[in-house]
């Protein structure tokens, strides 16, 4: 039984990670794609100040405008910019959009920026 | 002959209609609402509009008549012209509204994307000749906070403007204004890491009807432009003539000189704002932490911005102050940037540690909104000798900064004193000093802020006398509480000081000062000692003076050409 359900579960992980692979991502619209730039690009001292302080103002709003952009919750997308350690230690605001950019086509498959 | 008297019956009523009918246009377009919509002002015995812009206008000689705009706006209105509707959706709201007209849905489409309005006041900037007296904006807040909100605002971006072409190009027209919608992110970077100013913020209470007059006018301004003019068609005289039309009130007050205070003044005198906050500066947190630190600890510090560190100090009052100033450092020191960026992230590591979370300037909540003093009259007895010459003057444009600021230096703006001299009762002379700017900022080697003067003046006693004076210099202080003062400078004229002896030749000058002022923080008391020498001359005086919302007193003594006198001066703010 045991058995069954190993096979089974590593069957489905095979088709889930050819799934995500078969997809290539997807860039956002335009519109929204200049918006993440702007915001990320203008706010880096901030969006960084924001990794260190009590609250997080400029990542919330980060997070909504990908939330437009993609439909994904903007919840879910400010846990990730959260908890990402790569994000927090970035030096120019141009390595943190790219950061950012790496993140969103790694976790859901689209994009802002072409790297 | 029954039918004739019909017939001229007939034509007597709708002759009658008809007169009434242009009586009614004539009455509607002189509507102070209409006159507000389309930015008309009285001119001769007729109107102009402040707009420039041609199609601002649906009539030919719309500029110069309001009748023949309005009646060629209403026959859009009665035909219900669509592009019409969609460009100009204020004033067909209006119109149908004036003539009981069915409003179409095509307006609708305009939705309020904003929470509420907020008006924010960056005060002075002296460095800047185009922010000497401030800025005024609106913030249209969105439900998701000021991130994702715009701000509105009437802007005259001279590029490349120093004090030197900005008068003369500002006073004579040579600059074009228009509204701007931006977002808020950008314009307030520009604010809070550039140039680092004190902002204060006022909510306005709109009405729904008020918020939708808003949505729509914005539309109506887009692409539309004005001429600016320096003193009185500017930022605070058109976002005035803007609320004026939104609020369905005068705000607007036409004066030689418009400036950013009186309309907030304004606005709060007619009980138009709700509740306040302001911002205080990166900049003065950071001069807080840096006057705590030792020589060894400012070294430190210097290092954090000069150099890229991968092992960084642990002291933790040098990283809090290295915080506060790298984004000031970062936006007026670009080159330094990649070094402040690299140790930034260290830093707050490190203060992350030792439990530190708070970095940025917090908004703090006014307890009430206080009324904005933009005015002084002012007495000063000067006695020597048994002699009493008695100044009384008229300050009509005069700042001093905020008492809560807990920061000695200073800076006073005070234009176009008028002063009447009296010698025993009898009125000796006259007086106007048009420019008196003092901006006393603390030096040091990273914000390198330089702390200057400016004078300019002319009396007429028996004779004509002028001065007018430049000094540029240090200023460093001290515990928070004392400030000393070395300024260079040049000055041309004949007599300095309205109360001074003698005359001297009317030449240039070399001039140097020098000066201490200390707050005695229990007593609320300044005392203030200069010296200065002009040309071969030197004059000192020393004062003590007791400040506080609306009055200054100052008691003091005076020494030149070897000549004393005592100093007793009453100002009232207001």
């Amino acid at each position: 039984m045991i058995k069954k359900i190993f096979n089974n579960f590593l069957f489905f992980s095979f088709l889930f990670y050819l799934s995500i692979n078969a997809i290539p991502p997807q860039k956002l619209e335009p519109d929204h794609c200049q918006k993440i730039i702007a915001f990320t690009l203008y706010n880096y001292d901030n969006l960084i100040t924001d990794f260190y302080e009590k609250k997080q103002p400029y990542l919330k709003q980060l997070a909504f405008l990908i939330d437009q952009a993609s439909g994904t919750p903007e919840e879910v997308i400010f846990e990730q910019l959260k908890q990402n350690p790569d994000l927090a230690i970035q030096t120019t605001p141009l390595h943190l959009m790219l950061q950012v950019n790496k993140m969103l086509k790694v976790h859901h498959a689209y994009y802002f920026v072409d790297d | 002959m029954r039918i004739i008297l019909l017939m001229i019956k007939k034509i007597f009523l709708l002759s009658a209609l008809l007169v009434m009918g242009l009586k009614v246009y004539a009455e509607n377009a002189l509507h102070p609402q209409w006159l507000n919509m389309l930015y008309y002002e009285k001119k001769g015995k007729g109107y102009e509009s402040l707009v420039d812009s041609p199609e601002f206008f649906i009539h030919q000689r719309g500029k110069t008549s309001p009748k023949l705009e309005y009646e060629a706006n209403f026959e859009r209105v009665k035909k219900q012209d669509k592009d019409f509707q969609k460009r100009f959706p204020l004033r067909y709201h209006f119109l149908a509204k004036v003539h009981d007209l069915k409003i179409k849905n095509e307006v609708q489409q305009n939705q309020k994307t904003f929470e509420s309005v907020i008006l924010a006041y960056p005060n002075q900037h002296l460095s800047s000749p185009t922010s000497m007296f401030g800025h005024l904006f609106l913030i249209l807040k969105s439900q998701k906070g000021y991130l994702d909100s715009s701000i509105y605002h009437y802007l005259a971006e001279p590029e490349g403007a120093n004090l030197l072409t900005f008068i003369p190009k500002g006073l004579t027209g040579y600059y074009q204004g228009q509204f701007l919608k931006e977002d808020y992110y950008k314009r307030i970077k520009f604010y809070h890491h550039l140039e680092d100013r004190r902002i204060d913020y006022y909510e306005i209470k709109l009405n729904h009807e008020a918020q939708q007059r808003l949505i729509w006018h914005i539309k109506e301004l887009e692409n539309i432009s004005f001429d600016y003019y320096f003193f009185d068609e500017n930022c605070a005289y058109f976002l005035a003539r803007f609320l004026n039309v939104i609020l369905n009130d005068n705000i607007s007050n036409r004066n030689f000189f418009v400036f950013p205070a009186q309309v907030v003044n304004r606005l709060n005198q007619k009980h138009y704002l709700t509740s306040s906050m302001e911002r205080v500066p990166q900049n003065q947190r950071f001069l807080r932490s840096y006057r705590r630190l030792n020589k060894k600890q400012k070294q430190v510090l210097m290092t954090l911005l000069q150099h890229k560190q991968d092992s960084i100090t642990k002291d933790k009052d040098v990283l809090k102050a290295f915080i506060f100033i790298s984004e000031y450092m970062v936006s007026n020191h670009p080159a330094q940037a990649r070094t402040i960026w690299h140790n930034r992230i260290h830093a707050f590591q490190a203060l992350n540690k030792m439990g530190e979370y708070k970095f940025r300037s917090p908004l703090i909540s006014k307890p009430k909104i206080q009324k904005i003093k933009t005015k002084a009259v002012s007495i000063q007895q000067y006695t020597k000798q048994r002699q009493n010459t008695t100044l009384i003057s008229f300050h009509p444009l005069h700042f001093i900064k905020n008492q809560d600021d807990k920061n000695i230096a200073f800076h006073q703006i005070d234009l176009l004193k008028t002063t009447v001299i009296l010698n025993s009762k009898q009125v000796e002379g006259f007086a106007i000093k048009a420019i008196d700017i003092q901006n006393f900022q603390e030096y040091n080697r990273f914000t390198k802020l330089m702390s200057w003067r400016i004078k300019n003046q002319v009396n007429i006693k028996d004779k004509w006398q002028h001065w007018h004076s430049l000094e540029r210099g240090w200023a460093r202080t001290w515990q928070e509480k004392t400030l000393g003062f070395f300024l260079l400078g040049a000055a041309f004229g004949n007599q300095p000081e309205i109360n001074m002896n003698g005359s001297r030749p009317f030449r240039f000058y070399k001039q140097f000062s020098l000066g201490l002022k200390h707050e005695w923080t229990q007593f609320k008391l300044m005392t203030s000692f200069e010296w200065q020498c002009i040309g071969k001359d030197f004059h000192y005086w020393i004062n003590t003076q007791k400040h506080d919302e609306s009055f200054l007193f100052k008691i003091g003594w005076q020494s030149s050409h070897n000549q004393n006198q005592i100093l007793v001066d009453l100002k009232y703010l207001f």
